[in-house]
């Protein structure tokens, strides 16, 4: 268990687990605010991973990538929400995993541009440069850090920008009309609020936070693999919803902490078991954690348990 | 609106129903069970699209128009079960309906607070005084979902008149509220037309209430309008009192 002591591992771990954090604040806007079941958000995540690795490859600057990456990642939640989001909750959800499928699918089946199963190199384009830079300027000034601060540090500030920006949201009437809407559409629409408007403001929204993850995991990940971008990605998202809990946006990014730990952190950690075994035993810790949640806790660790009864 | 249609299947639940409701009145809307009062209510609203017929709001046609661009016009409706956002609060729920609040607008909430926050300060007064002639102000700190049957309906009154309409529609606004507060409410409807110029239709069973506030009755029957026109005269009309008793409808049998 070495590596539990090691800058790296923990740099890495929680990179992985900023990223997770940024991709569930999408979810959390969709689901725990909109009511919108979105089983797909990981096209979103896998749309801002190959924009950003595609625009970064022709040497599109980075704010300017990022930018349009995020651009991408709302305008095709927007695309997706138009036919879908007048359908009934359990139809869209089903709906949502197949959009989310057909982008992998695209992605394997289109290598010319995608690389296709061998991957995308070189996705991060001049991030690693960048990093670098960052390294020696404080290196410079006698602080020698892991070569995975800098993404680190980038995720996390963009997290917790984003946690601000959602909690600022939160107290506003656009949210209150937002979770009207959630809670029942026709009384909403009842009193005047454009009840498809808000939906796809929240697919947008949610889905740009998506592709800001995905752009991020590209920077992770250098190269980026259709498999990267499965179903159960969405699901581990679930998973972080509900540990967190619903509604809070603090509560998703410490839930996001304890699963990208077991999803990521456990592949460095000395076990007496083959590897496609702690693979699995990760998909089961991940469950047990919804289980134990949804037994003592159901709100979540930071969701409000009052509402949680409120069934009108 | 007029020749309004609306069938289900084979169901025809509003049958080429058509009435006037004048403006600043009190109309009661009333009809035996199944006499196609709520879907007329939906298909006014905009809930349900006619399959024939036409809705106008003063000169304007808002036949087919989406639900919130027709209370966006003018007509806020109730429900007959009561829709409130159980998990906001009760006084959010009310505050929801004001029609001018630009902080509702995606842009301005974020980047100009501004704008909106002396509004919600103004709106939340408004509500707070409608809460409070309604009586249920004391709640308005609780979530919707805690309030008991009679007191939704006073908050789903409370926020369509939030929603400052021309006409409301109340669907059995009196249903499961005590009759002291309904007598309340009566007269509460009483002085909102006379002060704001409200147009009121509503459907109701309770006769005495029908009789006594109304200025015009309406009656439906299997989808049609069999009667309208002031309460002394439905009172005494064999029609009205064949659809209630369940004879056949006049001329036919």
């Amino acid at each position: 268990m070495d590596a539990l002591l090691a800058a790296g591992f923990w740099a890495l771990v929680l990179t992985t687990a900023g990223i997770y954090a940024i991709f569930v604040l999408g979810l959390q806007l969709e689901v725990g605010d909109a009511g919108l079941v979105n089983f797909g958000h990981v096209g979103f995540f896998a749309i801002g991973a190959y924009a950003a690795g595609l625009m970064l490859r022709e040497g599109v600057p980075i704010p300017l990538a990022v930018l349009g990456a995020v651009a991408a990642g709302a305008a095709a939640g927007i695309l997706l929400g138009l036919p879908t989001l007048r359908l009934r909750a359990d139809y869209f959800a089903i709906t949502t995993i197949a959009a989310g499928e057909i982008v992998r699918i695209v992605v394997e089946n289109e290598p010319e541009t995608t690389g296709g199963t061998n991957g995308l190199r070189g996705a991060s384009g001049g991030w690693p440069d960048v990093s670098r830079d960052v390294l020696d300027f404080f290196s410079g000034i006698g602080l020698d850090l892991d070569r995975r601060v800098p993404l680190l540090a980038l995720v996390w500030i963009s997290a917790a920008l984003l946690v601000a920006v959602l909690a600022w949201l939160g107290r506003t009437p656009w949210r209150r009309a937002l979770r009207a809407v959630r809670e029942d559409e026709d009384a909403a629409a009842a009193v005047g609020k454009p009840v498809l408007v808000y939906k796809l403001q929240a697919m947008a929204l949610g889905s740009g936070i998506a592709a800001l993850a995905g752009v991020y995991w590209a920077f992770l990940s250098t190269t980026i693999y259709p498999e990267n971008f499965e179903p159960i990605v969405t699901f581990i998202g679930f998973g972080i919803l509900i540990l967190g809990g619903m509604g809070s946006y603090l509560g998703t990014a410490i839930g996001a902490v304890v699963i990208g730990f077991i999803v990521a952190g456990t592949r460095f950690l000395d076990f007496p078991l083959a590897a496609d075994k702690v693979a699995s035993l990760r998909y089961v810790a991940i469950g047990l954690i919804i289980m134990l949640v949804m037994i003592f806790r159901p709100q979540g660790l930071l969701g409000k348990k009052e509402e949680l009864h409120l069934d009108a | 609106m007029e020749g309004l249609a609306k069938r289900f299947g084979g169901l025809k639940a509003v049958d080429g129903a058509g009435f006037a409701v004048r403006r600043g009145s009190i109309t009661a809307l009333i009809g035996p069970n199944g006499a196609g009062k709520t879907t007329a209510f939906n298909l006014i609203t905009g809930f349900l699209r006619p399959d024939a017929g036409r809705v106008r709001l003063g000169e304007e046609d808002v036949t087919g128009r989406r639900p919130d661009r027709i209370a966006r016009a003018g007509m806020v409706r109730t429900f007959q079960l009561t829709r409130v956002l159980g998990k906001l609060k009760v006084l959010d729920n009310v505050v929801l309906a004001a029609p001018d609040q630009p902080g509702e607008r995606l842009g301005a909430a974020l980047l100009r607070p501004r704008g909106w926050r002396p509004r919600e300060r103004a709106l939340r007064e408004e509500a707070m005084a409608l809460l409070a002639e309604v009586g249920i102000a004391d709640k308005a700190d609780d979530y919707a979902a805690t309030l008991s049957g009679g007191q939704r309906k006073l908050l789903e009154l409370a926020r369509a008149l939030m929603a400052r309409p021309a006409l409301v529609l109340l669907d059995e606004p009196m249903a499961g509220v005590n009759p002291t507060l309904g007598r309340r409410l009566l007269a509460y409807l009483e002085t909102l037309r006379a002060e704001r110029g409200l147009t009121i239709l509503f459907v109701e069973h309770d006769m005495e209430v029908v009789m006594g506030i109304s200025d015009e009755v309406i009656v439906m029957a299997e989808g049609r309008v069999i009667v309208q026109g002031p309460p002394d005269l439905v009172r005494k009309d064999r029609r009205v009192i064949d659809a209630y008793l369940g004879a056949e409808p006049a001329g036919a049998g």
